[in-house]
């Protein structure tokens, strides 16, 4: 068929003044889906009609929107009633609309609040976290300031009490600038030393106190540079107190080259 | 072209407000559209209080039958007037009224009514109007005897004594100059 014929056949104007029966409007609309021409001029007509038409507008009565407003919603009413089952192609009433915008700006609501708990919550068992951490620290350290109390206690406990002589052992050529002191109750022959600036004894070395009564060494044990007076085996006799450097675990008798400090009572 | 494609851009939005079945877009529609429509009923219907019966019919029918409307086959505007249209007509039908258009089958009316259509052409459009005044008198009677009388171009071609075919060309002639001038 001739598009430009049947164009310009003026059936497309009878189509947009409304003067064409259902089957001719059928035929203009589907010739319309398939012609873009086709399409483009009646859109061009459909435009023109319409500045026509509100060239030529008049005022329907004030009343008449509310009134078609009102009959729109006493039909949604009735519908959400039941009162009237209409299959309509898409019957979507405004009252369900409206539950269906709440009901999705509850459900938006709702993540948006869970997302920031969420998160709160995030923060919070993070804090959390911290704070226990930082507890279970302060709690280490609780331990280890009131051992280093109950340590300074009883050196000072030691150090304090009258039962106790302090000895204070000079050092040797070895090593002239170091000092120890030994604090030593003769009644009940409990002994302890201080030793701590003593020099680093090097691996696999201890240092070990003797006890000299009589010109014998008696093995008072070995202790270690540890910042803590420490206490030794229980001496009942002395005139004298040395400390020699000897392999770890200490020596049956002192090796006199490697003398450290010395005291006599 | 911007201008027309922003009403584009708006009549698209108030076809999805309308099948979403949005009342408010309703009310805007009407408040665009209304007159423009009404216009052509109440000329029709020849009946202020019929005209307002058929204006609420087929503002409830544009409602109810928002979901078939299809903006492929053609303009939103089209398609509310086409329903306007046959709900003027339906009531005339129903009430037994006699269609204007007996009314105006006396020759001197019939030549009267043109020109009384314009009558009541909106001021702010006063421009446009003596545009269309320029329109030959003969196009300008065709136009609006098939537009705003409900006129068939059968009818037409009884009524003026003219070959259907000099009718429907005569139409499109009248209509293109339309379109020139609008």
């Amino acid at each position: 068929m001739n598009i430009n014929e049947y164009i310009s056949s003026g059936i497309l104007e009878l189509y947009v003044t409304g003067d064409l029966s259902q089957a001719e409007r059928l035929e203009v609309e589907a010739l319309a889906a398939k012609h873009p021409e086709i399409r483009k001029e009646l859109t061009a007509i459909e435009e023109a009609m319409e500045k026509y038409a509100m060239l030529h507008a008049v005022e329907p009565p004030v009343s008449t929107l509310n009134t078609i407003l009102n009959k729109i919603e006493q039909t949604q009413q009735q519908e959400v009633k039941g009162k009237i089952v209409q299959m309509q192609p898409q019957p979507k009433s405004n009252i369900l609309r409206l539950l269906a915008y709440a009901a999705s700006i509850l459900l938006f609501l709702s993540v948006a609040t869970n997302i920031y708990y969420f998160n709160k919550y995030k923060t919070v068992s993070s804090e959390l976290a911290d704070i226990r951490e930082d507890n279970t620290f302060m709690a280490g350290e609780m331990e280890t300031l009131k051992a280093n109390y109950q340590n300074l206690e009883s050196e000072v406990n030691i150090v304090k009490n009258p039962e106790f002589i302090a000895i204070t052992m000079k050092g040797l050529p070895i090593s002239p600038t170091s000092t120890s002191v030994v604090y030593w109750d003769k009644a009940n022959g409990d002994l302890y030393v201080n030793a701590n600036n003593l020099p680093a004894p090097g691996p696999g070395k201890q240092y070990q106190l003797w006890a000299l009564k009589d010109g014998k060494p008696i093995d008072a044990g070995v202790f270690d540079i540890n910042g803590n007076i420490q206490q030794m085996k229980h001496i009942s006799e002395a005139d004298a107190f040395a400390v020699t450097l000897e392999p770890v675990g200490g020596s049956v008798a002192p090796t006199l080259e490697l003398l450290y400090v010395y005291a006599g009572v | 072209m911007n201008n027309a494609s922003n009403i584009q851009a708006t009549e698209e939005a108030l076809i999805i407000g309308l099948q979403a079945q949005d009342s408010s877009v309703l009310k805007l529609i009407y408040e665009k559209y209304a007159s423009a429509l009404y216009g052509v009923i109440t000329r029709l219907v020849n009946d202020d209080h019929l005209a307002e019966d058929v204006l609420q019919e087929a503002f409830l029918k544009i409602w109810n039958n928002a979901a078939s409307y299809e903006a492929e086959k053609g303009r939103l505007f089209t398609w509310m007037m086409n329903i306007c249209r046959n709900a003027a007509i339906d009531k005339l039908r129903s009430k037994g009224v006699k269609n204007s258009k007996q009314t105006a089958s006396d020759e001197s009316v019939l030549l009267e009514n043109p020109t009384k259509i314009y009558d009541d052409i909106k001021p702010d459009t006063i421009g446009l109007k003596e545009l269309v005044d320029k329109l030959k008198p003969e196009w300008k009677q065709l136009v609006d005897l098939i537009y705003f009388k409900g006129y068939t171009h059968q009818e037409v071609a009884e009524e003026l004594n003219m070959p259907l075919g000099t009718v429907k060309t005569r139409l499109r002639s009248a209509i293109t100059e339309l379109r020139n001038i609008i």
